[in-house]
């Protein structure tokens, strides 16, 4: 097995003949099978599992139960996810697996499977959770997972400076990541070599992971990264990779598992549900002095990376503005739901529905227009904003001035009827992000690029970063063939690989293109460096091709010397303490959404007509993908705006397990987007470059329920904005009144 | 506390036996032996998976009459294995059933649309089925074969009983729906609100067929159905009736809407409120009307604008 | 009509074995011939990454079992001229027509139906042809314009 080559990740151009494969795709004929068997009981702790009938069912070879993974638990924050449990703390928690032959065998195997349980008290609201006597984990008995507080500034003085406050409660929805390719993993065995074929989006962290808990079965892994069809957030550790793993070390042979996507969206994770309440003041002028939040994260069942997300949620959007003193106060709360997960913009996306509107609120009431406010108000090049951060490049007023424009234009020239049944009405949000996060690992935010010259021709380019169609690859194979003058069709790009490629955080937190970009620069430098000490050693006349080299080292069998790693790290980065204050990025991105809405007051339905995204993303160097992830995250903000969520019914259960119900937008659902980026130029980045990744997702909610206001004078506070929830607020007099000013 | 309720059981097809008789007598000895009737498919086959059952289909596919479909004046009749898509792309079908036509683009997606069959969405009863209030302002009938050569026609209305229940009887079949096609001075279409455009099943819905003296505007006749605001979809009769006689006039429109909503049964549930759905009723039935008076101006009798 | 016990893909005729007669066609494509193109999105219908064509009209093979479908002809992405695939590519590539990829065989078979004059009633805009289709990166304006080139 070990010779089998390294799977070379698929390009733009094998993705559009439909050519790459994703791990369903690999997993050959005649592999084992298997399932994990999921409670039907929000909270009930599990008295017995007879397993007698599903063994004896011809074909089925194996069952696992917690009793086999004990001890074990995932996840990378707060390690409480058991991969089998004897308890089941969400409506399809997983209590067992089976394997079988072939699918036929699995099914029947797990219809006769036999779990008596002992059901318990759940509690799938935040406030039922924290009122709750019963503890849904034995270590939490309040069932407040983490908390967390930041306070900042001098909230003396800023009493006598404030001059309005503008407040109100927000709540967020927990929406399914809905990727289109459900999980799918494939454990090939080699006696006590374990290979582990998933599409994950961040496969080293998963082989720090797991290496540690293989080890204790006497077994090695590597991870393999095939084509990944959408994480957004979501792909990090999952049960089904240790039960297939565990299946495969015990039955000494490959097994596979395929998730249907009803059971995706059941044993998935979301984006976590929070409830924000939240107030900023301001001068009568218009400077933003302060701003308060009181946070509760619905961690759902298990943390996996809930107390990120809380803290992301609590601060990090206040770097946008040069507040003078900052509350935080924020609770991880646990509750019978399904686990939240990151999710594309975590934390930041759900606080910036929060403080964007209240921003707007805030210009109403001022009677100042918001783009200006903003302006007046944004931090600038050179500032230390509230938090630590130390912004560098920085086109927000750009994207303002924009997107300003952009909405006055179009009023000017769509003079548009404004009949008794139809309302028209423009919004505005603003958002800061990062690029990477120095706090997430306590070791580095770091990314290595490997160029190994090969034996049959051309160079291999591996990094532990992954492709998840934002362009990694592309991005590769631009620096290396830029810097290294070489053919494109000299290079091969094997992302993810753990046994060929060298060590990678993973595609999230919106670093990948930069941190590939820079540490590719870096192995290019090094690169030539070696290419250069080997031609002065062979005596080669300078220019030398480095084909020509490169041919004179296999003859000489010096190839190895031309295997170099890049590096790349950050400097000025730090951890932040634990109140999260610290230059997190090295540098930041920023960007103003602007939209036209349509509102129909009779129904409530609310049908975004135009969309502008303007960004600074740095200089752009792929234009078309660069564009095509800001059109993607709008278009996913819309459906998280005014559509997703996943519903759950009293009982627990969730009600809306597919694409039928869970309302991700389709063809018809998506506005006109039109992208524009500023050109700004970013010292520390590849080319002046930064990265889009995450950022077009954030401020979409808020721009939305912004444009809803200006055209009917009321918001929903609540995502999704449903057009049930906006006819409500249209026809209730109370909501007319706005937020609770003093 | 205990339960036996095991496992949520992995959605996934069973192993399904399969049969494709050529002949009505041999559907039926299929379903005497307990096969379920599979015709197009894309409602049967996705319950198969959640639930693990039926196990045992019989596919009508291969019944030449089950295909038959014809549009005259007067009935349009269509065979239980004639999909939506045959349906739409049929000009004359859209001509003589608009509301139906409407209803069928409503239904899931062109791919859909081509495995889909007519009958099937209705058979399947749903209260949120796109082209029952459609077919029901066109005064459908299903053909119940209960036997070779035994057939009865059922209107629609007494057909539908409940959510997922039909008066099919065990080792009945559904072989055909008829309908009538528009007649002169007559208009039909159907609405409905989603929060989706595509793709998504409706919140609530109205169907409505109106019949208009020689002065074009005056209502001779009307029906006016509604979906997913009961337990079936729903013919409003008192609605219907507050039109006939009068011109339509933002009042009339108004009073029909009105009685729609009153006399309409919704139920809350994660989709909807029943007061929120009972709020879309009233509005759609004033936007069918209007959608009809627009379309009728077209077909006025003397075919002027046409 | 359908009572073989034959299945023609790509046109290739293939014996159907009786025990797959009532499994899926998505399953059969994609575990017995190797015709991993056809992607399982959801096995409902909702998604089109599954989308083929049954005699040359755009259907979900989640929903379509193999004897349902026998002795008709079926086309994947696989069967697709490669001149037209090619193209399809090219323009993907021009507009961003795609980012993780997966959504993008069901993309190629309706864009492939669109560009040989399909429709329902001849007047269909883009969005209600295409709204069968899920593209969970969103990609749907970049669609839009490789569709419009390509017919």
């Amino acid at each position: 097995m070990n010779s089998r080559p390294p799977l070379s990740t698929a390009s733009f151009r094998e993705r559009a003949l439909a050519g790459a494969r994703y791990a369903a795709d690999i997993i050959p004929p005649d592999t084992v099978l298997a399932e994990i068997v999921r409670s039907p009981h929000t909270h009930a702790r599990v008295k017995r599992i007879d397993s007698r009938a599903t063994l004896a069912v011809p074909g089925v070879l194996a069952v696992l139960t917690a009793e086999d993974f004990e001890g074990i638990r995932l996840g990378h924050l707060c390690a409480d996810e058991p991969i089998l449990s004897s308890v089941a703390r969400y409506f399809g928690d997983g209590i067992a697996a089976v394997a079988a032959k072939d699918r036929q065998s699995l099914m029947r195997g797990i219809e006769a499977l036999r779990i008596d349980y002992e059901l318990l008290p759940h509690a799938i609201t935040i406030d039922d959770a924290l009122a709750s006597p019963v503890a849904i984990h034995d270590f939490c008995a309040d069932n407040i997972a983490e908390k967390f507080q930041a306070v900042r500034g001098d909230w003396q003085a800023i009493n006598s400076r404030v001059a309005l406050w503008v407040e109100n409660t927000f709540e967020t929805a927990a929406i399914p990541h809905a990727y289109l390719e459900p999980r799918a993993c494939l454990v090939r065995v080699d006696g006590k070599r374990l290979e582990l074929v998933c599409g994950s989006h961040a496969p080293s962290m998963m082989a720090d992971f797991y290496r540690p808990i293989v080890a204790g079965w006497g077994s090695q892994l590597e991870v393999v990264t095939p084509a990944i069809g959408g994480s957004f957030g979501a792909k990090w550790e999952h049960p089904s990779q240790l039960v297939c793993l565990l299946f495969a070390q015990r039955l000494q042979r490959d097994v596979a598992m395929v998730l249907s996507r009803r059971d995706d969206m059941i044993a998935g994770r979301t984006r976590a549900a929070m409830r924000i309440r939240m107030r900023i003041g301001a001068t009568a002028e218009g400077e933003l002095v302060a701003k308060e939040t009181t946070l509760w994260c619905d961690n759902g069942a298990y943390s996996l990376h809930g107390p990120a997300v809380m803290k992301a949620a609590a601060i990090r959007g206040d770097n946008l503005y040069r507040f003078s003193a900052i509350k935080a106060d924020a609770q991880l709360v646990y509750t019978n739901n399904m686990p939240s997960e990151c999710f594309r913009g975590f934390g930041i996306t759900q606080s910036t529905f929060a403080l964007e509107q209240l921003i707007d609120e805030l210009a109403r009431r001022l009677k100042l227009d918001p783009a200006k406010l903003r302006l007046s108000n944004t931090v600038r090049e050179g500032d230390t904003a509230v938090h630590g951060w130390k912004i560098g490049s920085c086109g927000i007023a750009d994207c303002l001035d924009g997107i300003s424009n952009r909405i006055d234009r179009h009023r000017r020239d769509n003079a548009l009827p404004r009949s008794e049944r139809y309302r028209t009405g423009y919004g505005l949000a603003a958002f800061i992000h990062c690029i990477g996060n120095r706090g997430y690992d306590k070791r580095f935010d770091r990314a290595f690029v490997t160029l190994r010259t090969l034996p049959e021709g051309g160079i291999r380019i591996s990094s532990g970063e992954v492709e998840l169609g934002c362009g990694t690859v592309e991005v590769l194979i631009k620096t290396v063939a830029r810097e290294l003058a070489t053919n494109r069709d000299q290079l091969e790009v094997v992302l993810g690989d753990t046994a060929t490629g060298p060590h990678g955080m993973g595609s999230y937190a919106s670093r990948t293109s930069f941190f590939v970009a820079m540490a590719a620069l870096d192995a290019c430098r090094r690169f030539k460096r070696a290419a250069e000490q080997m031609r002065v050693e062979f005596g080669m006349t300078k220019p030398a091709e480095i084909g020509e080299l490169v041919a004179r080292a296999r003859q000489q069998q010096r190839l190895g010397d031309l295997e170099v790693t890049g590096d790349y790290q950050p400097s000025g980065v730090v951890v932040p303490d634990e109140t999260g204050y610290g230059n997190i990025s090295a540098a930041y991105t920023f960007g103003a959404h602007g939209c036209c809405v349509q509102v129909d007051t009779y129904t409530g339905k609310v049908t975004v007509t135009q969309y502008w995204a303007a960004h600074d993303a740095g200089t752009i160097v792929n234009l078309n993908e660069t564009q095509g992830q800001v059109i993607g995250g709008v278009i996913q903000g819309l459906g998280f705006a005014l559509t997703e969520c996943a519903s759950v019914a009293e009982s627990g259960q969730l009600l809306n397990p597919g694409y039928l119900d869970d309302r991700v937008p389709t063809f018809p659902d998506a506005p006109p987007v039109e992208v524009l980026f500023t050109d700004t130029y970013e010292k520390k980045g590849p080319a002046g470059a930064k990265t889009i990744g995450e950022p077009p997702i954030i401020p979409v909610p808020a721009c939305i329920a912004n444009a809803i206001r200006d055209a009917v004078g009321v918001r929903v506070y609540q995502l999704p904005m449903t057009s049930e929830r906006l006819w409500r607020a249209i026809n209730d007099d109370d909501a007319r009144s706005g937020p609770k000013g003093n | 506390m205990g339960s036996q309720v095991s496992i949520i059981r992995p959605s996934y097809l069973p192993e399904i036996e399969l049969f494709r008789p050529s002949s009505i007598d041999g559907v039926f000895e299929c379903i005497k032996d307990g096969a379920r009737v599979l015709a197009g498919g894309t409602d049967l086959l996705p319950w198969a998976s959640q639930h693990g059952q039926p196990r045992k289909m019989v596919w009508i596919g291969n019944v030449e009459p089950l295909h038959g479909f014809s549009v005259d004046d007067e009935r349009l009749q269509i065979g239980a294995c004639v999909t939506q898509g045959e349906l739409i792309r049929c000009a004359d079908f859209r001509r003589a059933a608009p509301a139906v036509a409407d209803s069928v683009q409503f239904v899931g997606s062109v791919q859909l649309r081509n495995q889909a069959t007519l009958l099937g969405n209705v058979c399947s009863a749903s209260p949120a089925g796109d082209t029952l209030p459609a077919l029901l302002v066109h005064e459908a009938q299903v053909e119940i074969t209960g036997a070779p050569g035994q057939e009865r026609q059922v209107s629609l209305d007494d057909f539908l009983l409940a959510p997922g229940k039909t008066m099919l009887a065990p080792g009945e079949l559904a072989s055909g729906v008829s309908f009538c096609g528009l007649r002169a001075n007559e208009m039909s279409a159907y609405r409905r609100h989603t929060e989706r455009r595509a793709l998504d099943l409706a919140v609530a819905s109205v169907a409505a067929r109106l019949v208009f003296e020689a002065d074009g505007y005056t209502v001779a006749g009307a029906r006016v159905a509604l979906g997913a605001v009961g337990p079936t979809a729903l013919v409003a009769i008192e609605a219907a009736k507050s039109l006939v006689g009068h011109p339509l006039t933002g009042e009339t429109k108004s009073i029909c809407a009105a009685i729609a909503a009153e006399t309409c049964k919704p139920i809350s549930d994660f989709r909807a409120s029943a007061d929120y759905r009972r709020q879309l009723v009233k509005v759609l039935v004033e936007d069918v009307i209007g959608e009809i008076e627009q379309r009728a101006r077209i077909f006025k009798p003397n075919g002027e604008g046409r | 009509m359908s009572t073989g016990k034959y299945l023609r893909v790509n046109g290739t005729e293939y014996q159907i074995p009786g025990q797959w007669l009532g499994r899926r066609l998505l399953d059969y494509l994609r575990h017995e011939l190797r015709l991993v193109s056809v992607k399982e999105g959801c096995g409902e219908g909702d998604c089109g990454a599954c989308t083929v064509f049954v005699d040359a009209e755009p259907m979900c093979a989640c929903l379509l079992l193999c004897g349902v479908v026998a002795g008709r002809n079926i086309i994947t992405v696989e069967g697709l001229p490669q001149d037209f695939r090619q193209r399809f590519a090219q323009l993907c590539e021009k507009h961003g027509g795609l980012q993780c990829g997966y959504c993008t065989p069901g993309f190629t078979m309706m864009s492939a139906w669109l560009s040989g004059g399909g429709t329902e009633t001849g007047k269909d805009p883009l969005d209600k042809l295409l709204a069968g289709n899920i593209c969970r990166c969103s990609v749907y304006q970049q669609l839009k314009k490789v569709v419009a080139e390509l017919t």
